[in-house]
């Protein structure tokens, strides 16, 4: 085994050990709050598994945090920190919706059109962290968090003051129509066409980011920023471009979750998808190919916490410690680094042999 | 009624040091860490976990100075958890804090439900608020002593931590190795500073401040724990930081302007303008503050350089 090989062998092994650590935090954390701990371990694990329905809700909770996600891996590729996406996931659902319900059109293109503005408008929220970053230097981590409440509270208002539906009895839009929403597509559980665009999407931004002249010019930034200036990159431009294609997916899973998922807009705060996304990019470390099995992960998980909140005493947000344990580890540069270290020097030390011989 | 009726009146301005408190420890708190070169946004979560220990420590001990010590304790332990990572496992800073800042806002969550069974708010615990006080002689001055007296001991307290992350900054050994660590790292190493331990110290600082912003939160401020009830003051003390130069007097400066657009949120909502364009001041304050002062830093810099 070349020394390659075994970086890349450890990088899973460090993963999977991250999970394993943290379920073993979470078997003790059962052990300690729950009356039926075995059932309930039981319960955690299997449960997401036991109906369809079960595993239909880990597909559909995994679709909208792909979006971001991809979306992330595109974003922090240049190095840059924009935490924008829960805000740009959050105004594209809301942008979406208006067109869901506000206009006529024909069936294949209202969604589209809901798709394409909902996208458009996460773009230009991303944009505006990008900017100040190239204009002033102002940080980014800062000024996209700040951004990330604006966005929801000025949502909030254009909701109240020209989507509300008066008769629906809580703070929800009018209902959309028919036309805009993506159907389901597979009977017995909520998938919807969602499934399809998030399948567009990942093999989008594999390529876009490990197979084109942007993708590899916005890695090399991320990598060594001064070498990219040197070597005659835009480096303004690329950041911009990358800011806006990561905004632009996360306010397409916006749009896809609401047209999938609901039938009104009802978001009273961003859902917590931005965020996610993160996790999941880094788990995934950042290789948009990974992204879907670390979403459908992650989705498991919850859905594991959301069985046992429902048939037991403990409840679903242990979840967030599983989460957080295994986000830690796997970023966690030294976390198995004396192991990883003697298998690369085996290797070297096997390799020096063969070529003694 | 007039926005100039609700502001100028010494409630308002009695309002504006209720709500600049734990802004201004949390944000005393986050320019230790960046002067120690730590981007430090797990602020939220210590808070959040400080507000939540400081319930759970009063309810069962009916001791406010146990609530406040457990208050700082568990932002502590959090704080030494984000150092450990970063530090000693040499994990990303930014995902380290987003990861404890999950597990404060679920853990808290989870730690509430399993303790009285509630996962909304903790009033089921009988828990203590940090008594105000009444200060001498100020307080019968006119206008003045209605705004400056009265307050929380904590709200005191934050003030006096300005003059003591000042004086430990600026003027003691500890602060001139924390803001070596931060400016040239390598440097500091070559002339026998241990990077690690130093920033290890820092973080220490940085727990207990928002340990202590945490528990103003919810011994002060309110007399419960509700969930996320940090609501953003973590990442807006990390703002009033950076904008305040992390330098301790701009630090309270600008923790105060976001105060003042806190109070403005909360009093101005009887006016006819949008609640949520009210409540968006704070954030929008901030936004704009980081732009003036890049505008600004950007203009003397390039005076600078017309001088050479």
């Amino acid at each position: 085994m070349s020394v390659k090989q075994i970086e890349k062998l450890m990088d899973i092994a460090k993963t999977v050990a991250a999970v394993l650590l943290s379920f073993a935090a979470t078997i003790v954390l059962i052990f300690l709050v729950s009356s039926t701990p075995l059932e309930t371990i039981k319960d955690f694990f299997l449960g997401p598994f036991a109906t369809v329905r079960r595993m239909g809700n880990i597909i559909e909770m995994a679709i909208p945090i792909v979006f971001t996600s991809c979306g992330i891996c595109i974003m922090y590729a240049t190095g840059h920190v924009n935490m924008g996406s829960s805000g740009c996931f959050y105004i594209g659902g809301l942008v979406a919706s208006a067109v869901a319900f506000r206009f006529q059109m024909a069936a294949g293109f209202h969604p589209a059109a809901a798709l394409l503005l909902g996208g458009l408008v996460g773009a230009f929220v991303a944009a505006i962290p990008a900017i100040f970053r190239i204009r002033w230097e102002i940080n980014e981590v800062v000024s996209s968090l700040m951004l990330n409440y604006i966005v929801v509270f000025f949502g909030t208002w254009l909701l109240r003051a020209f989507m509300l539906d008066p008769t629906a009895g809580f703070n929800a839009s009018e209902a959309y129509r028919d036309t805009a929403m993506l159907p389901a597509i597979i009977s017995g559980t909520r998938i919807h066409a969602g499934l399809l665009i998030a399948a567009v999407v990942v093999v989008f931004s594999w390529l876009f980011l490990k197979k084109t002249k942007w993708g590899y010019q916005i890695r090399m930034m991320g990598n060594n920023s001064s070498f990219a200036v040197y070597s005659g990159i835009g480096v303004t431009g690329i950041l911009l471009a990358s800011q806006l294609i990561g905004g632009f997916l996360a306010g397409l899973g916006g749009a896809t979750e609401c047209l999938g998922m609901y039938t009104r807009f009802e978001w009273a705060a961003a859902p917590s998808t931005g965020f996610d996304g993160i996790m999941v990019a880094a788990i995934s470390r950042r290789n948009p190919a990974m992204v879907p099995v670390a979403a459908l992960f992650l989705a498991y998980v919850r859905v594991g916490a959301d069985v046992i909140s429902r048939t037991s005493d403990v409840p679903a947000e242990i979840v967030s410690i599983i989460q957080a344990l295994i986000i830690m580890l796997v970023g966690a540069q030294m976390f198995l680094n004396r192991f990883r270290h003697r298998q690369i020097v085996k290797a070297s030390e096997r390799q020096l042999a063969k070529e003694g011989n | 009624m007039n926005v100039w009726d609700i502001i100028f009146t010494t409630e308002f301005g009695y309002m504006i040091f209720r709500v600049t408190t734990p802004i201004l420890f949390t944000a005393l708190g986050a320019m230790i860490s960046r002067r120690a070169g730590i981007m430090n946004i797990s602020l939220e979560g210590l808070m959040l976990v400080g507000a939540l220990f400081g319930v759970i420590g009063s309810a069962y001990s009916q001791s406010v100075v146990a609530g406040v010590l457990s208050a700082v304790a568990a932002s502590l332990v959090m704080s030494l958890l984000f150092a450990y990572f970063v530090l000693k496992l040499k994990s990303d800073l930014i995902l380290t804090g987003i990861a404890l800042n999950l597990m404060a806002s679920g853990g808290t969550v989870f730690l509430l439900s399993v303790l009285c069974g509630d996962k909304g708010v903790s009033t089921s615990m009988n828990s203590l608020v940090v008594p105000a006080v009444e200060l001498p002689l100020i307080r019968h001055i006119p206008v003045l002593g209605p705004i400056l007296s009265g307050h929380n001991l904590l709200t005191y307290a934050a003030l006096l931590c300005v003059a003591l992350v000042y004086l430990l900054i600026n003027k003691s050994p500890l602060g001139l190795r924390i803001r070596s660590v931060g400016e040239n790292p390598s440097a500091a190493e070559s002339v026998g500073i241990s990077v690690v331990k130093t920033r290890f110290t820092a973080l220490v600082f940085t727990g207990i401040l928002s340990g202590l912003g945490g528990a103003y939160m919810s011994m002060g401020y309110v007399s419960w724990f509700a969930r996320d009830m940090a609501a953003g003051r973590g990442y807006m003390a990390l703002a009033a930081q950076n904008l305040g130069n992390a330098t301790p007097i701009g630090t309270f400066l600008s923790s105060f302007l976001f105060g003042i657009a806190d109070a403005m949120s909360s009093s101005l909502q009887v006016l006819s303008v949008p609640a949520e364009f009210i409540q968006m001041l704070p954030y929008v304050t901030t936004i704009i503050g980081l732009i003036l002062f890049a505008v600004n830093r950007k203009r003397k810099s390039a005076k600078a350089r017309m001088k050479l």
